[in-house]
């Protein structure tokens, strides 16, 4: 499969030319968080407090990794249900992210405002833990420490295959893939 | 009476606990490598192809096929004629799932209270349920269950004269809503009949069968062959990507039921499938 190489932090000249159903190859650093973690950065938003970490700029991926072997950052890790995170999406918006990754669609409304604010969707592949964990190449948990595997991590990823699910076009692939597979009559 | 160590139990299912976390099913891969030959999407084809080899790299014992190592479920079947020695046979197999826990390094997944949220940090309890059989065997089904495709599972009290297709169309619609977002493609459970609190069991019961392997009821067979197509048509896909292969088998359980009721339960299954079964 031929792949758009992307560097992170997400350049944000390169997200317009992204489309649905585009395979990248992602190699930088991002910030991991799932929902303990995101439900804290809500409600510090929530009483106007600052997220403990920078996040503008930053890829989100909606991730909680199995403990790291001897030697090793962390275990498998791979996409978490994003679908579970929408509630948090506007929390994540207003910190500035760049993206999120995670697994699944996500509803209507968040297409839209993702769309609106010029934050695209990855995919990864759910339940390909062990590969994902396989393009970590150091992990650092940079907030919420006792939220075990839901602590944000800041990781470093190489060669970090997923596919462009919503791009800024407001493409939708969980959308648009299974309209052109459907067969129901 | 046979006795049976409490020890012996506990390391047979922390074993089975770390096995099915590394080591893919062979029904499961064969089934994915047919599905890798016949899905018509390039992009479903692509993201089978890295399932396949996320297996392969799993297989050799550090990082586990997925990240969420699940919710222990055992069923066991206990032979009237056996008496466990040491320790109660909960207590074996809840120490058999913190031994797993640890030498596994399996995440910890279970929240001890479900509003609270705190950690119980060893992945205790597994859910058991227990059957008794005739005879001298104890016989476990051990199975990692993972949150994702569980929350996508579901179960309706239909009205008891539910046409066959009314039935399925439920089951249809439980996959179209939740299927993408469940680690397709799936395995489906289904529980037919019964009560509020069986039908789901039954349905968690019908993933013990061996995949691509039909109810021995023709009828029941029918109704599997029919809905495993039906799911097919989405198109939902591999990833919920889209594509012709969305699950790769649906098994159904049936029991007796109530002349007022229908009950059907949707349990769905990631296509990691972790379960394996113990003979002591």
């Amino acid at each position: 499969m031929s792949a758009t190489w992307l560097k992170l932090p997400l350049e944000p000249l390169v997200l317009r030319d992204l489309k649905v159903g585009q395979w990248v190859n992602l190699s930088g650093s991002l910030y991991t968080a799932r929902d303990a973690a995101l439900k804290q950065i809500f409600d510090l938003e929530a009483d106007n407090k600052q997220p403990p970490v920078d996040l503008k700029g930053q890829l989100i991926y909606f991730v909680g990794p199995t403990p790291p072997a001897p030697g090793e950052s962390v275990g498998s890790a791979g996409p978490t249900t994003s679908r579970r995170m929408e509630h948090f999406i506007p929390a994540l918006i207003e910190a500035g992210v760049s993206g999120i990754m995670g697994k699944g669609p996500l509803s209507q409304s968040t297409v839209k405002e993702l769309q609106r604010k010029g934050i695209i969707y990855l995919a990864a592949a759910g339940g390909a833990g062990a590969f994902y964990g396989s393009k970590v190449r150091g992990a650092t948990i940079t907030a919420y420490e006792e939220l075990g595997p839901e602590a944000i991590y800041c990781m470093h990823i190489e060669n970090f295959p997923a596919v462009v699910a919503i791009d800024l076009e407001g493409g939708d692939l969980f959308e648009q893939g299974p309209k052109t597979y459907r067969k129901e009559t | 009476m046979r006795e049976i160590q409490a020890e012996e139990i506990t390391s047979v299912v922390a074993e089975a606990i770390k096995n099915i976390n590394f080591h893919i099913r062979p029904d499961v891969k064969a089934e994915l490598q047919r599905a890798l030959e016949e899905e018509a999407s390039p992009l479903g084809r692509q993201s089978l192809q890295l399932l396949l080899e996320n297996a392969q790299m799993a297989a050799a014992g550090v990082l586990p096929l997925c990240q969420d190592t699940g919710t222990t479920v055992i069923f066991a079947e206990v032979g009237q004629e056996v008496r466990i020695v040491g320790a109660s046979l909960e207590e074996a197999l809840q120490a058999g799932v913190r031994l797993a826990t640890r030498e596994g390094r399996l995440r910890h997944s279970i929240a001890v209270h479900p509003l609270s949220r705190g950690n119980s940090g060893d992945n205790t309890p597994a859910v058991v349920h227990y059957h008794p059989i005739p005879g001298k065997a104890l016989k476990l089904f051990v199975m990692a269950k993972g949150g994702g495709c569980e929350n996508a599972s579901a179960m309706a009290m239909l009205p008891p004269l539910a046409s066959r297709h009314g039935v399925g169309d439920y089951i249809v619609n439980i996959i179209r809503t939740n299927g993408a977002a469940a680690c397709p493609p799936l395995i489906i459970g289904i529980g037919l009949g019964g009560n509020f609190e069986t039908a789901p069991l039954l349905a968690k019961r019908a993933l013990l069968r061996k995949i691509g392997e039909f109810s021995p009821d023709p009828e029941t067979a029918k109704l599997e062959k029919v809905l495993l197509r039906r799911i097919n048509e989405l198109g939902i896909g591999p990833q919920g990507w889209g594509g012709s292969i969305t699950a790769l088998s649906v098994s159904i359980e049936t029991a007796p039921c109530h002349i007022a009721s229908l009950p059907v339960a949707v349990n769905v299954e990631c296509h990691s499938h972790r379960l394996t079964e113990v003979k002591i």
